[in-house]
């Protein structure tokens, strides 16, 4: 019996990504077909757990505290967006934001070792807002109403050019990125990691180049978020300053938080959770940060091991309760 | 010479606000280990409740105005005192990003709050007509209500740094801040230093807010703008030190106003200028005597 429980645990990750993986490629075909604003939406909501997925990482497996991943989400997007008028390619822009996100993710990255971990972060906040304040001032960017009209056509020779075919190539591009991230996760890159996050002396004992791998975890979770942003700036065909705000910072932690910090799937889950929950809010009240904010509150103070947590701790009780029947017969 | 005196008098007022609005969460942090985006939140409530309180029909005048500030400063410390017992006083326990994630959430709470009553379309706060003048200096014409801006937050800074410094409380809380467990083997009562701290720099940042709320538009956007200068402040300073905080307030408050006056084109970016160009120089921030590094996780 214990056997097989940690046998779910092992794999629990795994088997929930899958499973989550594939309703979110029956939902997005559902609505491939359906009205643009729910296309957008979803189309939306399958960049986002990439994106989200990507944060979580970040904090989970590279063990740094990042304020400002708008930077490389906004700066692709930004990116693909002032290139379009020169590049004819939707491949090609996708790589160009790709480029520029890790370019910037290696640089901001040099900072992880010199300064403290709430000085990183807020550095990355910072930073996040100065590229907002500039996109906003800007006239090359578009200022206020940002740039837009970018042509997209064929991304790796899937049809991308409307909406209803953007969500369905996103079935294919969502679930590499899923892979790509289980890949990151429990690859041998992902294994070292997680080591040093438990304790680096011991994992630089062992021979791993703990800079090297934290840094190379940091720049990667940046092109990550570079592939989310190109991917946003090709859906919506519009690139505006709200993506460089803030809140392109601050939502995915907060997601990732709902669904659980401790697992890989939790924050795919809070992703979901946390965009249908503000799409219903907004469409029922002007107030949603007053109900996102208290929902948020309830949550850290109730269930702070997100919405995994509360299922993990149901199963184990289940489990427990089963083997202690085994036990007395 | 005037053309250099005027930015300065004006960064010294507004860096001052900036001091009181970042020592609350130096304190919080240097001393309870707590990221406390909510302050940002309590900023906002001040300059609303100081706006909601002064803007009457008819003339203001000035003791009207200050009892304003004043009441609002308190009823702001008092919402806190009320959020302390409620939310952080079950934080201190866990890890510091669920506390940053629970402040960030009353912050969202508290602009919600704000949209709720006030609505999202700017608001100006007034001045009573006694403050809104100039007065000479010499050849200098400066406005009275950043010289009595300087004069309160500077009478307010010295009372803090007393506070911290020479009272019982201050000696308690830097012991906590030293090794809490020691100090509470010791019969430091570290729950009661948390509250009273806590209440104190939520009262210093209603006052900030109150007393900057005639100098700038109100809008729910307040919060965020204020918490990660503020942030910003407490990073330059180095983490945790009180007099870091103060020559970090200043140098903002000072890069500022001279950005506004002689490159307004990226005055935006001023704050973001110094934090950078700090921590590439002093990774630690400006005045960082081991000040307690917490590890977000």
């Amino acid at each position: 019996m214990s056997t097989f429980t940690e046998r779910l645990r092992r794999h629990g990750g795994t088997i929930g990504l899958i499973v989550i993986v594939l309703l979110l490629d029956v939902l997005a075909l559902s609505q491939a077909g359906g009205s643009v604003e729910r296309q957008l939406f979803v189309g939306n909501v399958m960049i986002q757990v990439i994106f989200v997925g990507s944060v979580g990482y970040l904090y989970r497996i590279v063990g740094v505290a990042s304020f400002g991943q708008a930077i490389f989400y906004g700066g692709a997007a930004y990116t693909v967006g002032l290139a379009a008028p020169h590049v004819g390619s939707s491949t090609l822009l996708l790589l160009i934001g790709v480029g520029a996100a890790t370019i910037a993710a290696a640089v901001v990255g040099l900072f992880i070792f010199r300064v403290p971990g709430l000085s990183f972060a807020i550095l990355t906040l910072a930073l996040g807002e100065s590229l907002f304040v500039l996109a906003r001032r800007e006239r090359w960017t578009g200022g206020d109403t940002g740039l837009f009209g970018f042509g997209a056509g064929r991304l790796f020779g899937l049809d991308i050019s409307t909406p209803g075919a953007f969500v369905a190539s996103m079935v294919v591009f969502t679930s590499l990125g899923m892979l790509l991230l289980w890949w990151l996760e429990y690859s041998r890159f992902g294994v070292v990691l997680r080591a040093i996050r438990s304790s680096d002396r011991r994992a630089a004992a062992l021979g791993a180049g703990i800079r090297t791998y934290r840094y190379a975890g940091f720049v990667v979770a940046g092109a990550v978020s570079g592939v989310c942003g190109s991917l946003y700036a090709l859906l919506w065909n519009l690139v505006s300053p709200d993506i460089l705000q803030w809140s392109t910072s601050g939502d995915p932690i907060i997601m990732t938080l709902i669904g659980g910090m401790g697992s890989i799937v939790g924050p795919v889950i809070g992703c979901v959770a946390f965009l249908y929950l503000v799409d219903i809010a907004s469409a029922i009240t002007d107030q949603w940060e007053l109900w996102v904010g208290t929902i948020l509150l309830v949550v850290i103070l109730a269930a702070p091991r997100g919405v995994v947590g509360l299922v993990d701790d149901a199963v184990s009780r289940v489990l427990r309760r089963k083997e202690e029947a085994h036990r007395v017969r | 010479m005037n053309s250099v005196a005027l930015p300065a008098i004006v960064g010294l007022s507004s860096g001052l606000l900036l001091f009181l609005l970042a020592s609350g969460l130096t304190l919080t942090f240097g001393v309870m280990g707590i990221v406390n985006f909510a302050h940002g939140g309590f900023f906002m409530i001040g300059a609303y409740t100081a706006f909601e309180l002064t803007s009457g029909d008819g003339g203001l005048g000035v003791a009207q105005f200050a009892m304003g500030v004043v009441a609002a400063a308190v009823v702001t410390a008092a919402i806190g005192l009320v959020l302390e017992r409620l939310v952080f006083a079950r934080l201190y326990a866990t890890s510091p990003i669920y506390t940053l994630l629970a402040t960030y959430a009353l912050l969202l709470m508290a602009q919600g709050a704000v949209v709720m009553k006030w609505g999202r379309l700017p608001q100006s706060a007034p001045l009573p007509d006694g403050l809104s003048g100039s007065v000479d200096l010499g050849s200098l014409s400066v406005p009275v209500y950043n010289l009595v801006c300087i004069a309160v937050a500077a009478v307010v800074a010295v009372g803090l740094f007393a506070v911290v410094y020479r009272t019982r409380l201050g000696l308690e809380a830097r012991a906590i801040a030293m090794d809490r467990s020691m100090a509470s083997a010791l019969g430091i009562r570290f729950r009661l230093v948390y509250a009273v701290l806590f209440t104190l720099g939520v009262f210093l940042a209603g006052l900030a807010g109150a007393m900057q709320a005639p100098l700038t538009q109100l809008t729910p956007s307040l919060a965020h703008a204020y918490v990660v200068m503020g942030f910003a402040i407490v990073v330059i300073g180095g983490l945790g030190s009180v007099t870091g905080t103060l020559v970090a307030s200043l140098v903002v408050g000072v890069t500022n106003a001279f950005a506004v006056s002689f490159a307004p084109d990226i005055s935006g970016y001023a704050v973001y200028a110094v934090l950078v160009v700090v921590l590439v120089v002093w990774p630690g921030g400006l005045l960082s005597r081991g000040a307690p590094v917490v590890d977000l996780h």
